[in-house]
């Protein structure tokens, strides 16, 4: 079977399982300690807390708005098909391929909740969120959205990981847009572009579109997204927006 | 019965406790100072209080922190980064331990339903605390009793309640919990009259029998006066602590002539008015320079006249032409009519209320008005003289012809002539600064940058907002965005303005600025149309009531029988009288009574029976081995097999088609795209560029067409339908999913019909400030961006309102619902299995299984 199904079934074999509910635990954990020693925490200790993340346990409101970064996304994903629709043909027809150039258009969800959110597994979550709420609302692919909203939650969240979810900034956003891209094409040609080699002309002029695309959109786009929501004050619950905006 | 159920609760009912603030102190992690400092209250157990204080005294954070949703247990710090000194007790247990002894209830009804059924969010909070599910359904039938709604289904759906019944379940929700502790942070504000009335009700019948402490923070006080026992006012003092200004009983606290009760932002009640008659009594003539409510801090700047001498008109009088007027006029949305046979007269320089309760299609009759919304039948003409207010064509340079329908007109065109005021500012927002805000209307008709830019400033000026031009108008207080939405609406210099509901959750100062804000517009000869439920406004304002209500109920007020025996018949500004105002009445159809029942979750008995998540299951069962081989047998046997499945168990076969439309969209261009680019074998049939057509091509990309379908119809068919909830329960029941992510996630997609309203009227607002005429891809982006931080907004708010309910605590929750598994639902997975391993193995034999397409 492949590995799709075995990420999700994780989840149902035991709670510890569950990559949320153990770093929940791990972090509970972690807070408890550092609470004791947080107790004469002065105003200036806070300040320099505004920029580093000091704890990676999921608060209601992370997954509040991760959530959120999924069902808007689901809204734009759904209208990006239209976009789709009016410039991938003629974008096929000037070079074969490039209409990976729209890909991007899918694969920023992941980076966002996660430059916002700042929790590991949050680009996951977020691509979740909205690849359930398509299947539900009953969208051209069904529960395919499903599979691939994973795998490119995944890519996204793989650039964060390497550096320990401890960097945020925008060379690692790029890369988490750009892993995105991979995880799309890859998708892509492991299941219905099977017909096509994937190192052919055709499978190389659609990787680097798709790459480009998701390093644009996905990542770069979203970076600047991400600061312009800091800067409106919706995010000063999150240290992402505490960066950019302090009251 | 009813009774019965009372009785039993009376014991578990646990006692009301007392609060007590020691020296707390709280600093957001966003904030360079503290929100409230040093501050200390004792409140006995089953007291009444109203809590009062001008904005920015702390009054929310006091209400976060009794709350537990804010500060840590011990000082310091906690998870969101906010700093806490002091405590606060709830009895003999610090806040934030004692979550679930206290129910919150907040001032947006939206933002607070995690579910879309009624009952289910009444059983959220009990479920959060760990309670058994018998006595969950005991509490959620006791509480909808005490709020009055025992009537109401529970599988009603939340999106057709209205706002005072949203409010109430809302309390519902929080009694449900058993709190000894009620803390109300204006329940009442954006509510009518007759929700307001709801929510009292609800609240004081429900103390009564609880017996539990309460604390109100609320502007109107008024229908509170019964049921309060102390009024506490809370303000800084010099050296920045947060002290009691006054603390006793209401009529002790509201007798005193010593407080600024302006400057608290309160409605001082009706009883204890005499002070501020002067205030509210006399209706002063509109057109009077002075403005007794003027406050001090909004500049008496120079009026617009300079800036819009060309438009401007001295008064009513002088103007007896109507700017707009409809004619024989239907108002609704899509099919359905609200009303129709509307005649109605616009006048410059004239105010215009448009009452009746919620839903009733004011906004409706509004938005119709401006331009925004197509008029059903009859319709909305304006004046030759709105017409000529121009835009002047970038091209040419000339006038643009224009019909006298604003519906028809362009978006620049109805930026310069109706302007719509949103009742959420920030629907409007389309910039990220205040002074771009301002300055974008003129420069979309056609103004130049620096007269744009002058006018802009001017206005700022004027009404007392230059101080933040730089600011990002999303940072703004909040009725500072108010006044920034109609400053960035008046702009474009319209002759009509349209508001709604201008003074929705605004306290008694920036009440009056509005109040004067609007008194001057009308006096510089703009005609103003408020749609409101606020009486106190519509006196103030002196305006020219227009009633919308159902047909053949009374309205609220008495009116002249000879308007009432002609609905809809304009009243000539000539007839009007000072004091008692004629009143036109609208009649409407009225809202059917919704009775709700479940949809069935699929039109397949057997399918919609089955549990959700194990639906989910054999959809992917059904799809993921096909994927192994890229042939036509395979896939051909796979869809053959699937539609007789699909047949078998009751479903016809425009019900499959009818949700698998779309897979006859993507499969062509899948299919053209291998037949072009595909592995390339056999005979190569043609040739160009990159593009080869051979034998093989044609034969992947006949099995790539089929197997869309193989792949594409389970993966559709098995999971359209099925509802959020009930999948939601499962995950969590069934696969032991955190319940902190499955119900987040699910509170958030039930979002989505709020975030689908709003998306639909930022659209309109951008119409009528005049950006629609730009580009989609200009539009696009910046729609979607305010569309998150409304989003985002709401979502921060539904995480305060979860956790208010217990939500995320480190209690084991219960479940209300139970989610079952039968053993149908292993046999829907085993057939889900066995077809595409069926179809595979049939590939096998017959020697066209190709794995991952590779022959």
């Amino acid at each position: 079977m492949p590995g799709l199904t075995t990420g999700l079934n994780g989840h149902e074999s035991a709670e510890a399982l569950s990559p949320f509910d153990s770093m929940d635990f791990i972090e509970r954990h972690k807070v408890s300690t550092t609470q004791e020693s947080a107790t004469s925490a002065s105003a200036s200790s806070a300040a320099t807390a505004v920029s580093t993340p000091r704890s990676l346990r999921w608060r209601v409101v992370d997954i509040a708005v991760a959530s959120v970064v999924g069902v808007v996304s689901a809204f734009i994903f759904w209208a990006a098909v239209f976009v789709y629709d009016f410039l991938g043909g003629p974008l096929e027809g000037a070079l074969p391929g490039l209409s990976g150039l729209l890909n991007g258009l899918w694969l920023f969800a992941g980076p966002l909740a996660l430059i916002i959110v700042r929790k590991p597994g949050a680009a996951i979550y977020a691509e979740i969120v909205a690849s359930v709420l398509e299947a539900l609302m009953g969208n051209q692919w069904g529960i395919e959205t499903l599979y691939i909203g994973f795998i490119q939650g995944l890519f996204a969240e793989l650039a964060f990981l390497f550096f320990a979810y401890k960097v945020w900034n925008l060379a690692v956003t790029t890369l988490s847009g750009t892993l995105a891209g991979l995880g799309c094409w890859g998708y892509s040609f492991f299941t219905h572009l099977q017909a096509i080699n994937w190192n052919g002309s055709y499978g190389l002029a659609n990787l680097v579109t798709t790459l480009i695309s998701g390093a644009l959109l996905s990542g770069i786009a979203m970076w600047y997204l991400a600061r312009g929501l800091g800067r409106t004050g919706a995010l000063d619950q999150f240290a992402s927006g505490r960066e950019v905006h302090k009251a | 019965m009813h009774r019965e159920v009372k009785e039993s609760m009376v014991d578990s009912t646990p006692h009301a406790q007392s609060i007590t603030f020691s020296q707390w102190s709280y600093r957001y992690a966003s904030r360079s100072t503290f929100s409230v400092h040093n501050f200390s209250l004792h409140i006995e157990a089953g007291q009444r209080v109203l809590l009062l204080g001008a904005s920015g005294a702390g009054k929310s954070t006091l209400m976060a922190g009794m709350a537990g949703l804010v500060g840590s247990s011990q000082a310091g710090e906690d998870e969101d980064g906010g700093i806490s000194q002091g405590e606060i007790r709830i009895g003999q247990l610090p806040a934030r331990q004692a979550v679930g002894t206290v129910g919150l209830i907040l001032q947006d009804p939206d933002a607070q339903a995690v579910f879309d059924r009624l009952a289910d969010n009444v059983a959220f909070g009990p479920e959060n605390l760990g309670v058994e599910r018998e006595e969950i359904w005991k509490r959620v039938d006791h509480s909808l009793a005490e709020v009055g709604m025992s009537s109401v289904e529970h599988d009603r759906s939340i999106l057709h309640l209205s706002g005072g019944q949203m409010q109430r379940a809302a309390l519902a929700g929080a009694l449900a919990m058993q709190p000894s502790v009620l803390l109300l942070d204006e329940p009442t504000a954006n509510l009518d009259p007759s929700g307001v009335q709801q929510v009292v009700k609800a609240v004081h019948h429900s103390v009564e029998a609880s017996g539990a402490t309460m604390v109100l923070v609320e502007h109107r006080a008024d229908p509170w006066m019964d049921m309060l026992d102390r009024v506490v006012i809370v303000a800084r003092n010099e050296e920045g602590d947060t002290c009691i200004l006054a603390d006793g009983t209401p009529s002790a606290v509201f007798s005193r002539t010593d407080i600024d009760w302006d400057a608290c932002g309160i409605w001082v009640p009706q009883q204890f008015a005499a002070s501020s008659a002067a205030l509210l009594a006399s209706p002063t003539d509109a057109t009077s320079a002075t403005l007794p409510v003027r406050s001090a801090d909004v500049p008496q700047a120079p009026s617009l006249s300079s800036a819009t001498s060309h438009t401007l008109v001295t008064r009513a009088a002088a103007q007896p032409h109507a700017i707009l007027q409809t004619h024989d006029l239907s108002i609704g949305r899509g099919e359905e009519v609200y009303a129709s046979h509307i005649n109605l007269r616009i006048y410059p320089g004239e105010v215009t209320a448009l009452v009746g309760e919620n839903g009733v299609g004011k906004s409706t009759l509004a938005l119709t008005l401006a331009g925004l919304l197509k008029p059903l039948a009859g319709q909305v003409q304006a004046s030759e003289e709105l017409r000529i207010a121009q835009v002047k064509s970038k091209k040419s340079g000339n006038l643009v012809p224009n019909s006298s329908c604003p519906q028809e007109w362009s978006s620049t065109q109805l930026a310069a002539r109706i302007s719509y005021v949103f009742q959420n500012p920030e629907h409007q927002f389309a910039t990220n600064s205040v002074l771009r805000e301002a300055q974008l209307g003129p420069l979309r008709i056609g103004m130049s940058e620096e007269q744009a830019r002058a006018r802009a400033e001017q206005l700022l000026e004027r009404f007392g907002l230059s101080a933040y031009k730089n600011a990002n108008p999303y940072t703004l207080s909040g009725g500072e965005k108010r006044r920034l939405s109609v400053v960035s609406s008046l702009a474009a210099a319209p002759r009509v303005l349209i508001l709604d509901e201008p003074t929705f959750g605004q306290d008694k100062r920036t009440w009056a600025h509005m109040v004067a804000m609007i008194r001057d517009l009308a006096h510089d000869g703009i005609a103003i149309v408020v749609v409101t439920h606020d009486e106190d406004l519509v006196e103030q304002l002196n305006a020219r009531v227009v009633r919308l209500a159902v047909e053949g109920t009374q309205p609220a007020e008495p009116s002249q029988p000879a308007q009432q025996a002609q609905p809809a018949q304009p009243v000539e500004p000539a007839q009007r009288a000072t004091i008692a105002k004629p009143v036109a009445e609208i009649s409407v159809t009225a809202v059917e009574e919704r009775v709700e029942k479940r949809k069935p979750t699929s039109p397949s008995p057997v399918l919609a029976a089955r549990n959700p998540a194990f639906r989910f299951i054999a959809a992917m069962l059904a799809s993921i081995p096909l994927v192994l081989s890229l042939d036509p047998v395979s896939a051909g046997i796979a869809t053959l097999a699937e539609l007789i499945a699909f047949l078998v168990i009751g479903y016809r076969p425009w019900e499959i088609i009818k949700r698998i439309w779309p897979l006859f969209l993507a499969s062509p261009s899948a299919l053209v795209s291998v037949i072009l680019y595909g592995k390339v074998g056999g005979q190569v049939l043609w040739q160009w560029g990159p593009a080869i057509v051979s034998q093989q091509s044609l034969w992947l990309a006949f099995a790539t067409f089929l197997r869309i379908f193989a792949i594409g119809m389970p993966a559709i068919v098995l999971i359209a339908g099925i509802d959020a909830t009930d999948l939601a329960d499962s995950l969590s029941q069934q696969l032991h999913f955190s319940d902190r992510f499955v119900y987040s996630g699910l509170a958030g997609m039930r979002l989505f019909s709020v975030i689908s309203d709003d998306w639909a009227a930022l659209s309109l607002s951008r119409r009528s400030r005049g950006l629609a005429d730009q580009s989609a891809v200009k539009r696009f982006l910046p729609q979607c961006f305010a569309l998150l931080v409304l989003s985002i907004r709401r979502s921060t708010t539904l995480a305060v309102a979860m956790q208010a309910r217990g939500f995320g605590g480190t209690t084991k929750r219960t479940h209300a619902r139970i989610s079952r598994v039968t053993g149908l639902d292993g046999v829907m997975l085993a057939i889900s299995l066995f077809i595409p391993l069926a179809s595979l193995l049939a590939a096998v034999f017959a020697g066209t299984f190709a794995f991952f397409g590779n022959a």
